[in-house]
């Protein structure tokens, strides 16, 4: 049954009869016998639902070969079903129990909490501490508030050996101007300082007289420098 | 031919009272006859376990997941419908489900099975026959692999299961405009995909 050929602009224009969308069912026979004639005489005429039916036959003849396996039977054991619903049933008592509601979540916040503290408080204190050690000659001065210490500091260029005296004040940071000058309130005066020997042993070392000093827990607030020594020519 | 259908509808009506019966002793109590309705419906579940996954091992997995879900749920079965229908509408929403959450159906076939087929077959035309025909069968399952579960259902219960259209509709619960659209658009579609084929089959 093939249909007259279509020429010219129309063999490509979509067919919009009503029997088009009765295709599928032309083949699988799911059609009345009136419409199944009105099918057979649209193809007579309309080359491209013809076109199509046959793509159509051919997906179904393709799907011919697909072949399902002749595979034995399994046995049946309904322990599935019993211990998944106990399974569940117990899932569902332990949700019911007002406990288990706090008892999870609890401590989950709270070492969320201490997390954040330990975070928070751990990135404060390293925002704030420049170093922990610093070669110095051990403390000039100390108290509780601050460390004074001496650090030998050599300028390449100049040829120079300095000694700067830098105040180290306790932490936390003060944050407001009056808190700062509370921080080295409790300092001892400059001519202390002053009275120290000057360093001016070697050469870009530190020296015997310097060792290293612990500043955990303190940072710089006042640098000056103390004594400079002019180093002799090479 | 009038008679023949009478008696295949007559032997249909019998088959269903018996399968209610067995439900209704199966919720009283006596489990173990779960069995029985397992045997009558595997066979059928397995093909579209099959159709839909197109492997062995998954169509395994999701014939003892429908068979599970149906064991769990008979006491639900109110008698509204025939069994057959109640419990097929189950299957073929477990199967759209399950085909859902796996989506590592997309992946190729694998052919190991399709070689083990082969073994049986002796001499180079039969084996070559044979290969031919595995090659063919491995391309088309592939291709229905690659539709949407939702139509790949329609094909399976169309033309693997060779369930009419009200059949279908009725399992799926559409209208059989639904359906006879669908499967035309499904057709389409995998024709497309086995375009390689036209000539060999």
């Amino acid at each position: 049954m093939m249909p007259r050929r279509t020429s010219g602009w129309r063999a490509h224009l979509p067919c919009v009869s009503e029997h088009r969308r009765n295709l599928s069912a032309y083949l699988d026979g799911e059609l009345d016998t009136r419409t199944r004639s009105g099918v057979e005489a649209h193809f007579a005429k309309c080359h491209s639902c013809w076109a199509e039916y046959n793509e159509l036959r051919f997906a179904s003849r393709a799907l011919s070969h697909f072949v399902v396996p002749d595979v034995p039977r399994p046995l049946w054991q309904p322990v599935g079903p019993a211990a998944r619903s106990e399974d569940a049933a117990a899932i569902a008592a332990l949700k019911r129990c007002w406990a288990m509601k706090v008892a999870i979540p609890a401590p989950v916040f709270a070492g969320l909490l201490v997390a954040i503290i330990m975070g928070a408080w751990l990135t404060f204190s390293r925002s704030n501490v420049m170093q922990q050690n610093v070669t110095a000659q051990s403390p000039v001065a100390e108290s509780t508030q601050a460390k004074v210490v001496e650090v030998p500091v050599v300028r390449e260029v100049v040829r120079e050996r300095v000694t700067t005296r830098i105040v180290y004040a306790r932490q936390p940071r003060p944050i407001a101007s009056g808190r700062r000058r509370s921080a080295t309130e409790a300092l001892p005066d400059s001519a202390f300082i002053a009275e120290r020997r000057p360093v001016t042993r070697g050469r870009n070392t530190a020296g015997p007289e310097f060792t290293s000093v612990s500043l955990a827990g303190f940072r710089p607030a006042q640098t000056a420098d103390l004594r400079i020594v002019k180093e002799p020519e090479q | 031919m009038y008679v023949l259908t009478q008696t295949a509808e007559a032997l249909d009506y019998e088959a269903e009272r018996e399968d209610e019966q067995l439900v209704a002793r199966i919720c009283a109590g006596e489990r173990s006859l779960f069995t029985q309705l397992y045997g009558l419906y595997y066979p059928r579940t397995f093909a579209l376990a099959f159709g839909m996954t197109g492997r062995r091992e998954q169509a395994d997995d999701m014939t003892q997941e429908i068979f599970l879900r149906a064991y769990e749920r008979l006491s639900s079965y109110n008698g509204r419908s025939s069994f057959a229908t109640w419990f097929y509408r189950l299957a073929v929403n477990q199967s759209l489900n399950y085909c859902r959450r796996e989506r590592r159906h997309k992946g190729s076939i694998s052919e190991a099975e399709d070689v083990e087929n082969l073994v049986g077959a002796s001499g180079s035309g039969r084996m070559e026959a044979a290969l031919l025909q595995q090659q063919v069968q491995a391309q088309v399952r592939q291709a229905l692999l690659t539709l949407k579960p939702e139509m790949r259902v329609l094909i399976v219960l169309k033309e693997i299961e060779g369930l009419s259209y009200e059949e279908i509709a009725e399992r799926l619960d559409c209208s059989m405009g639904t359906v006879a659209s669908g499967l035309s658009r499904a057709r389409k579609m995998l024709g497309r995909k086995l375009e390689n084929l036209k000539g060999k089959i």
